[in-house]
């Protein structure tokens, strides 16, 4: 009897669990879908303006703590590779500028956060299903990687990832 | 061993052996459990044909443009699992309480399934 209630119980959660992250398999190699965000200061930020630099889409938001854990690293990361075509783009779910203000007054982020207002971008142009998500985009504009979940931007096989993006134009 | 143990025993081993993903949240009535957004004809039919999820949203906080894209990728031919995922973690939190609490009034029970 209690064998049988863990199996219908199992049954159940496995035919209740949802998709995975076979997403990320599928769209690798395939072009990175353009969009066009303003970032806080008002300016306009367009992923075909970067082709021929490697780009990282950052998609966060301010009440998801592990989003928040990696911007650090990410902002160093950005710091030691700009000067050799390497772009980011942090963009926000979080619809307002209030919330997006007071992270950057305890994480002082230099590269530019873009506010997605309607969820285009986050829902039918990248199908964003976890937080945070990093997608990584080639010289060609093509998405190399995308990665769910926190990252640490400052250890060596990231960097390396990013070295080889920026000069074979291959993940390792 | 009580049931609610063995509920939390076989969620544990759902996650240790089949990896849990990016979800929304389960909603279950009428002894019927699913999660929201899965494409299942059942579920189709007590959100969609009944007119709940219409008048669920249409009782939510959420902006106007997520509620018509929330019921099209439930409810239209462009139903997806992937974009309700996507749609439902674009909600800031007080959206997503306010959600689940309105499939409340509605006599759904959340995230609990009946064994």
């Amino acid at each position: 009897m209690k064998l049988l209630s863990y199996i219908i119980c199992l049954t159940i959660l496995l035919v209740l669990q949802p998709a995975g992250l076979s997403r990320a398999a599928t769209e690798q190699n395939t072009p990175a879908p353009d969009f066009e965000l303003i970032d806080l200061a008002g300016k306009t930020h367009r992923l075909a303006d970067y082709r021929g630099k490697v780009v990282i889409i950052n998609f966060w938001a301010s009440w998801c703590p592990e989003c928040l854990e990696e911007m650090p690293s990410l902002d160093r990361l950005y710091t030691r590779f700009s000067k050799q075509d390497l772009i980011v783009l942090g963009i926000t779910s979080d619809r307002k500028k209030d919330p997006v203000l007071e992270v950057l007054k305890k994480i002082p982020v230099t590269y530019p956060l873009l506010l997605e207002t309607g969820g285009g971008v986050f829902i039918r142009k990248y199908i964003v299903i976890g937080l945070p998500t990093t997608v990584l985009v080639d010289r060609r504009g093509f998405i190399a990687e995308r990665i769910v979940g926190r990252t640490d931007f400052g250890s060596a096989s990231f960097s390396k990832k990013i070295q080889e993006l920026l000069h074979t134009g291959r993940t390792p | 061993m009580k049931l609610s143990t063995r509920l939390i025993t076989a969620a544990l081993l759902c996650i240790l052996f089949a990896g849990c993903g990016p979800t929304t949240f389960i909603i279950s009535k009428d002894h019927r459990a699913y999660y929201l957004g899965r494409k299942s004809e059942s579920l189709h039919t007590m959100l969609c044909k009944s007119g709940d999820l219409e008048q669920i949203l249409s009782e939510t906080i959420m902006p106007d443009d997520l509620k018509k894209e929330l019921y099209r990728f439930n409810c239209t031919e462009e139903r997806s699992k992937e974009k309700v995922i996507s749609l439902y973690l674009f909600l800031t939190p007080e959206e997503k309480e306010d959600f689940k609490s309105v499939f409340r009034r509605y006599g759904y029970t959340i995230n609990y399934v009946p064994c």
